[in-house]
């Protein structure tokens, strides 16, 4: 598909450790005509230079990585742009994580289905 | 006369009687020459008995007993007997001192063995009187409860003995004096037992015993005293201690590497399969990918049902309610549509449950869980509440239900079994369009819970 002028896609940020996982999740997003991966990290220092130098709409985040977790980006997030929208994406959610990520928008188990993935980025994106 | 007891007298003894009493001519012929001539016998009486008799005979002397005579001899007779009597009773007297001395060492003797035996044996052991004090210990009860002899532990009154340390069950809550075996002995009851631990507050050590009592009756069926038996275990609770710390690691690394890697693996495997499915056209393809996508993810959905309960025991040590409040505030975050309340009573205590905390606020998540998922309910309310030594607990939502002709939730067989583990009684109601109920009882009764 096009991109239509006019339009902008909605710009995300990927936040996941596993590369396969990245690289799954940045074919995906960007097969969509209104969506676009603008930046990927797998560690969280990475992801702070994006934070620092990017501009996005929505942040996709797994919570466990190498130096930390993901939720620890949300406070970061949300000073750059108080417009983002956060997506946790999480292959199990234990508790303490659970109760910190009520400051995300939206908390997804990682084997939801692609399009209800994509249904709420778009929704993030949008708002 | 030995049989009558009356004295005898002959003023003048004849001839004839002397040579009657002769056994043989030369014994004749002795009597004669001494020329027996007057006679008197008096029996030595005394308290009704007769002891024998003193016989008097006059011979060359000529002298002839009167009545004076025989007056005399049985006043010294009588003496004589009281004498004799009383030597008598003296040698009794002190024969039974003799004999009651070798009974008293005897008596000490066994004491002295008996008190070996009890110092020999491993286990404490104390008697209390019906008051409760301690009127016998051995060196082992006095060590296990801080004093430094037995001595020292019967000597101390019952509050110092009391106050030299904590008493607590085997899960580390206080547990009631009242409750010990040594005090319902007191009371009567046969066959008393508990595990407990003793933390000696000067020390800090802690201990682990089995404590067993015994009630000693009188004749008369009251209770005499109680006999305490208290058998060491601490080793053993500490070389359990140490294998639950083993074990306990060994679930953390197996429930992180099943966490990080395998389920990793299968998210990623379902997302990739995804991705085909988004990007196949043939319909046929679809199908049989979206098989496999359900198969991957209900392998990972029982992966993390392993993974959860591995890592169960983190909470077993939290308040109760913090980690009911816990459960709460996450569903909250991951059902954003439903209002969820939690309501408190004020008998609720927030002291870990240990293993029945955990497994009610697994029985919680899952009602939770099924509400979310299944109920299409808009509010959902848990509630805990004590009904006597009995904590209550209620989910409720405003959702369909479940008729009788629905299949009831996965998660409903699973709260079977968590309920059966600590004793509780489940009880669900679900009436289409009247939402469910999912109402719990657990005893909590220290009795209940063994």
């Amino acid at each position: 598909m096009t991109e239509e002028a006019g339009t902008e896609r909605i710009r995300v940020m990927h936040v996941e450790d596993q590369a396969d996982m990245r690289d799954l999740m940045e074919i995906l997003l960007n097969s969509q005509s209104d969506i676009k991966v603008v930046a990927q990290a797998g560690t969280l220092v990475e992801a702070r230079t994006h934070v620092a130098r990017s501009e996005f709409d929505v942040a996709v985040l797994d919570l466990g990585l190498p130096d930390g977790n993901g939720l620890d980006l949300i406070d970061d997030l949300r000073r750059a742009n108080p417009d983002v929208g956060v997506l946790i994406l999480s292959a199990n959610l234990d508790a303490a994580s659970m109760e910190r990520a009520a400051d995300a928008d939206e908390i997804m188990d990682k084997l939801a289905p692609l399009d209800e993935v994509l249904g709420t980025v778009r929704r993030l994106g949008n708002a | 006369m030995l049989r009558t007891g009356e004295p005898e007298m002959m003023t003048e003894i004849p001839e004839e009687l002397v040579d009657q009493a002769a056994r043989d001519e030369e014994h004749r012929e002795l009597l004669r020459k001494l020329d027996l001539r007057s006679f008197m016998i008096v029996p030595l009486v005394t308290r009704g008995r007769t002891l024998g008799a003193i016989s008097f005979v006059s011979a060359e002397s000529g002298r002839r007993y009167g009545e004076a005579d025989l007056r005399l001899a049985e006043g010294l007779a009588h003496r004589a007997a009281i004498a004799v009597d009383n030597a008598r009773l003296y040698e009794e007297a002190q024969s039974e001192i003799a004999e009651r001395r070798r009974a008293q060492e005897e008596l000490q003797d066994s004491r002295d063995q008996l008190e070996a035996v009890l110092q020999g044996v491993a286990d404490g052991i104390t008697a209390q009187d019906s008051g409760g004090q301690i009127i016998y210990a051995n060196e082992t009860a006095a060590r296990l409860v801080g004093f430094p002899s037995a001595r020292d532990l019967v000597e101390a009154a019952l509050e110092e003995v009391m106050a030299r340390f904590e008493l607590l069950d085997e899960e580390g809550r206080p547990f009631p004096v009242d409750s010990l075996p040594g005090r319902r002995a007191l009371a009567g009851e046969e066959g008393a037992e508990e595990v407990l631990r003793f933390r000696i507050l000067t020390t800090g050590e802690e201990r682990w015993t089995i404590v067993k009592a015994m009630p000693i009756f009188t004749e008369q069926g009251t209770v005499r005293m109680a006999v305490n038996i208290f058998r060491d275990i601490t080793e053993s609770k500490r070389e359990e201690e140490s294998l639950r710390r083993v074990t306990e690691a060994e679930r953390k690394r197996i429930a992180r590497d099943l966490h990080d890697g395998v389920l990793q693996d299968l998210s990623y495997t379902a997302a990739a399969i995804g991705l085909i499915i988004l990007q196949a056209d043939d319909a046929g393809l679809k199908e049989q990918l979206q098989a496999a996508v359900d198969a991957v993810r209900r392998g990972a959905q029982g992966l993390r049902e392993v993974v959860d309960d591995l890592r169960i025991e983190d909470e077993e040590g939290q308040p109760f309610t913090e980690i009911v409040e816990s459960v709460v505030r996450r569903n909250r975050t991951m059902a954003r549509g439903i209002e969820i309340s939690l309501e408190v009573g004020e008998q609720v205590s927030s002291a870990p449950l240990g293993e029945t905390g955990t497994q009610v606020s697994r029985i919680i998540q899952e009602a939770l869980t099924n509400a979310r998922r299944h109920s299409r309910a808009d509010k959902v309310s848990v509630s805990l509440a004590m009904d006597g030594d009995d904590l209550l607990v209620e989910v409720s939502d405003d959702g369909h239900g479940f008729g009788p002709e629905t299949t009831p939730g996965v998660g409903l067989g699973s709260m079977r079994e968590r309920a059966v583990l600590i004793g509780a009684e489940l009880e669900i109601e679900s009436e289409a369009e009247r939402g469910t109920s999912v109402r719990l009882r657990v005893p909590l009764s220290r009795r209940a819970l063994q």
